[in-house]
Order: C-alpha cells, then structure tokens, then sequence
C-alpha cells in the first residue's frame, strides 16, 4: 500500500462498507479516490462522494493460473473491471450468481467481502 | 526517404548471454560489451560519444542510473546521458531522443544501449504482476501480468469481428519464422496449428498458453550507434531512421480508462486506441510514407490478441477487418507481409526492453538475415510496448 495520499482515506471507507469515489466540486466530474487534483478543469480541492455501487462489467477475465500458491484453492476465479453508473472504473473481483462466468456488459452491484488473502475488499456480484 | 536533417544508425553490438555461460555475467557487462560494439562497428572512439542513453535498467539492478554505470564501464564523458524510461517503449524512444539530439546539432555520435528483465537473474513469472499492478486498487485483488491483458483481449472481442481463432493464425505463422532464426526460443519445438493454439489450456481467459510469449532463455542486449543523416555516408552500412513517433497513455491498466476528453483517444473511456495508432501515424507522416509501402513490421506483441490490434492500429488493415485480413493470408510467412520475421515475441521469445525488434529489423534491411532474408527489404516499420500497453514507442527504417 502507498503512503500518504488518499488511499487511507479510500480504505477507511471500506471498513464502513462505503466506496467512496471523488467529486470536483467546480466542474463536477466524476473521478477515481486515486486523484487529488481535478485533471479536467485544474480544481484543487476535490470532495468525497459514497457511490452508488451499481455499475456494469466493462470487461472481465477467469484467471486459471494464480500468482501466488495461496491464491490456486481459489482458482478459477474472476476479475474485471466495472464501470459504474457514476462513470468512474473500478478493477474488483466479480461474483455470478450460477456456474455461468458473468459477461462483458453484465450489470453488478456492490458488495463487500473478505478475500483469501484476508483484506476485505469491495467486490461485485450479479445484479 | 531520407529525411533532410534526419538521423541514421551506424553500428549496432550484440551480446547474446545464454543460461549455460558460466560464469553469469552482470547486467551491467552485457550492456557495456554490447555499447563497445556498436562503438567498433561504426569506427567511431570514446571521444565521439556526445550522448549516452540507456533503456529502463533491467530489475535486476535495484540502483536507479544505470546509464551512470555505463559510463563509468566504457570511460566516456557524454554530454548528455540519461536513462529512458517508458517501460519497454524506452528502448525505441531512446532512438527518438537522440535523433532530436542530432538534429539540434549539439552532438555528433549517440549511443543506445538497452538490457533487458531476463531470467538469467530473476525469477520473471513471479515478480511480473507485482510491478505490473496498481498496488493499492489492483494488487489486492490477485491478478496475474496475463489476466490484466486478458481484459483487455476479452473487450477487444466483445467490440470488434474478431476471435481467439483469428488470432491463433498469428502464433502459427511467428512459429514458421522462429524456425528459421537461429537463436529463437522455439526454434526446436516445431509448427504448430491453429488447433495446437485453440485446445492449449486457459491461463486466463480468452488467453491459452500458445497465445503467450515465452520469456526468452537468456538475453539479447542491443546497442546502436546513431549519428546525423548527413554523415551516415561516411560509415559503412548505414540505416536511416525516416520517422518516429511515441504515445504513453497511462501507466496503471484501469487508469487508461480515466482518460477523459483528449483528441484522438475516443470520446468515451476505452480500453482503444493504444498509444501505437497516434505514434504509427506520426512516424508515417514524418516518413513520408504508407503502411502499404512497409516491406517487414516487427511488433512488440506479447499475446496473439494484441498483434491483431497492432494490425489495426499500425494501420496495416485500413478497413480494420483484421480477421478478414488474417483469413485472406495477409501475414502468412509465404506470401504475406513480413510479420514479426525473428518470430516475435510469440515464438522468438520475450526478451523485455531489448531492442532484439530493432536488431531484427537492421539484420533485414542490411540483407544479413540468413534463412529467413525478405526478398528485397527496404522499408520496416518497428513498434515497442511497454506496460499493459502503457507506453508505445514507432520507428519507420530505411536502408
């Protein structure tokens, strides 16, 4: 994790189960927690907003090979990233509701669930 | 084709370390023995050497300025050096910034070296993702370096009249080249079908095992020795650098989608276009010349998917109907346009920020490429890639 930045703020927001996505309060544009300044119009200051949580699959992947051996239990698994209805992208890990892999365009909302690794972390199941 | 003012490359070194030479040599060895190379090959001296550039240092070297090294292993006083470092792209942009240099007069010689990750020194499928992901708002989740590329495959064929079939057709023929090369990868492993590609196991979907480079065993280091247009005839064998061009969009892969309102890079977020349409397009037009004229395109194409886009992208397929394009033989070793003539990345093997495409490239305009020599080559067009498609790097050669 980095230090400094917004991120802290970002992960104290999922301990509250919220997602917490930034404002520009002057061009109103929609951004990721990442940005602290806003790159559309320059605004310094930018507001946190809770979002949503609804959102589509822009796209996905099934990973069959994992990256670490306390990942392969898990295998396969899905990730992806989402588009959600406030126009800002989330990579997250996503959740059909049968055997069948979501697809690209599948709506998704919000949940919150504590991975393998034991974060727990923002996920996306079929809406 | 000759640019006035435009620049040219007049040596090249080539160190190629297998993983039996014993002892290993250092990361710092190969680039220096590869620069004093390129240097005797130009006939040119310590004294000539006006700018040293090096690509991004190989991971291996955890301390930053490895051009410093460099220096200090050759014993030259540049005037100006620095490391170029846009992930892979760097090594073709390295190119790009001594031509500017060149141009500008302040120099008269330059030398590029570049290194490469190998797994001559480090474990490359462990630490990939890692360096690859956002480690705060990707990391977490557990991607591998192929699944970040995976998304971006599985849009590609959600958007566009292409498949995993289509694409296999360019792991089939990088094969037939890699065949007659005589340091590839898979120079022994045989053909392969579109079969072959198709029933290879999922590593993450829609990408199989056939449709990834494998890293190459060992490393290619490459330098060149660039001087000014106007003096290339005094060397030897010269090559003209005829154009260039270079688009860095994001270095996170979900960034790219955060990119909003810039011309030229689609008005709503997507995964399309790379920085490879916008510095093709600008390597074209400072050439002078079109795709149609290219005798040989080597490309930075990691996965099969992603040398289809590049078709695109790179302008090879006007129409974009590169599945028709692939159909229609338009990249088969027999007959079709030089693709990827060492094999690529699919079948000569990743050599990460090596300037082996560039290498490749020279070896056919200079009609040195033994066993695998395009008849009456003159014209190459060569891409890098860096990142997850972060960074994308176009040279346009002539000879």
């Amino acid at each position: 994790m980095s230090q400094g930045g917004p991120e802290a703020e970002f992960w104290a927001g999922v301990r509250q189960h919220q997602l917490l996505i930034k404002a520009c309060p002057r061009c109103g544009v929609r951004l990721h927690p990442r940005r602290t300044v806003c790159p559309v119009c320059g605004h310094e200051r930018l507001d946190w907003l809770a979002a949503s949580g609804r959102g589509n699959v822009y796209s996905l992947t099934t990973l069959h090979r994992a990256p670490s051996t306390e990942m392969e239990a898990a295998l396969p698994y899905q990730l992806g990233i989402v588009r959600l209805v406030e126009d800002v992208f989330f990579f997250t890990r996503l959740f059909g509701n049968g055997p069948e892999a979501l697809s690209v365009g599948a709506p998704v909302e919000l949940r919150f669930r504590v991975l393998e690794l034991g974060m727990e972390l923002p996920v996306f199941v079929e809406a | 084709m000759t640019r006035a003012g435009g620049a040219a490359i007049v040596g090249i070194g080539v160190v190629r370390s297998t993983p039996e030479e014993l002892p290993r040599p250092s990361a710092v060895a190969t680039l220096a023995l590869a620069g004093r190379r390129a240097m005797a090959d130009a006939g040119i001296g310590r004294a000539d050497i006006g700018m040293l550039l090096t690509g991004r240092a190989p991971a291996v070297e955890p301390r930053p300025q490895i051009n410093l090294r460099v220096i200090d292993a050759l014993k030259v006083a540049p005037r100006f050096s620095t490391e170029v470092t846009v992930h892979g792209a760097g090594a073709l942009a390295m190119l790009q910034i001594a031509a500017m240099a060149l141009e500008s007069g302040s120099i008269e010689y330059a030398l590029c070296v570049s290194g490469n990750v190998s797994n001559l020194w480090l474990d490359a499928f462990a630490s990939n993702s890692v360096d690859e992901a956002d480690p705060d708002f990707e990391l977490p989740y557990s991607p591998t370096a192929v699944s970040l590329y995976a998304l971006v495959a599985n849009r590609l064929f959600h958007e566009r009249a292409i498949q995993p079939a289509d694409c296999a057709r360019i792991a089939v023929e990088c094969r037939k080249w890699a065949l007659e090369h005589p340091w590839a990868a898979m120079r022994d492993k045989g053909p392969i079908t579109v079969d072959d590609v198709l029933s290879s196991p999922l590593i993450a979907s829609p990408i199989r095992r056939l449709d990834c480079a494998p890293y190459y065993p060992g490393a290619v280091t490459v330098a060149v020795v660039m001087t000014g247009a106007h003096r290339a005839s005094l060397h030897a064998r010269p090559t003209y650098v005829a154009g260039w061009g270079q688009q860095t969009t994001h270095e996170y892969l979900s960034e790219r989608l955060g990119l909003f309102g810039l011309p030229g890079l689609a008005d709503t977020p997507s995964f399309f276009p790379t920085g490879a349409a916008a510095a093709a397009a600008q390597a074209y037009a400072m050439a002078g010349v079109a795709p149609a004229q290219l005798d040989l395109v080597e490309t930075s194409a990691p996965f099969t998917f992603l040398a289809a886009l590049l078709l695109d992208e790179l302008g090879i397929v006007p129409d974009g109907d590169v599945a028709g394009f692939l159909e229609r033989g338009g990249i088969d070793q027999d007959g079709g346009l030089a693709f990827n003539t060492s094999g690529g990345y699919l079948s000569f093997g990743q050599s990460a920020q090596g300037l082996y495409l560039l290498l490749e490239a020279i070896e056919q305009l200079r009609h040195e490429a033994r066993g695998r020599q395009v008849n009456n080559a003159r014209l190459a067009l060569v891409h890098g890639h860096g990142g997850v498609m972060s960074s994308n790097a176009v040279v346009i050669l002539s000879s």
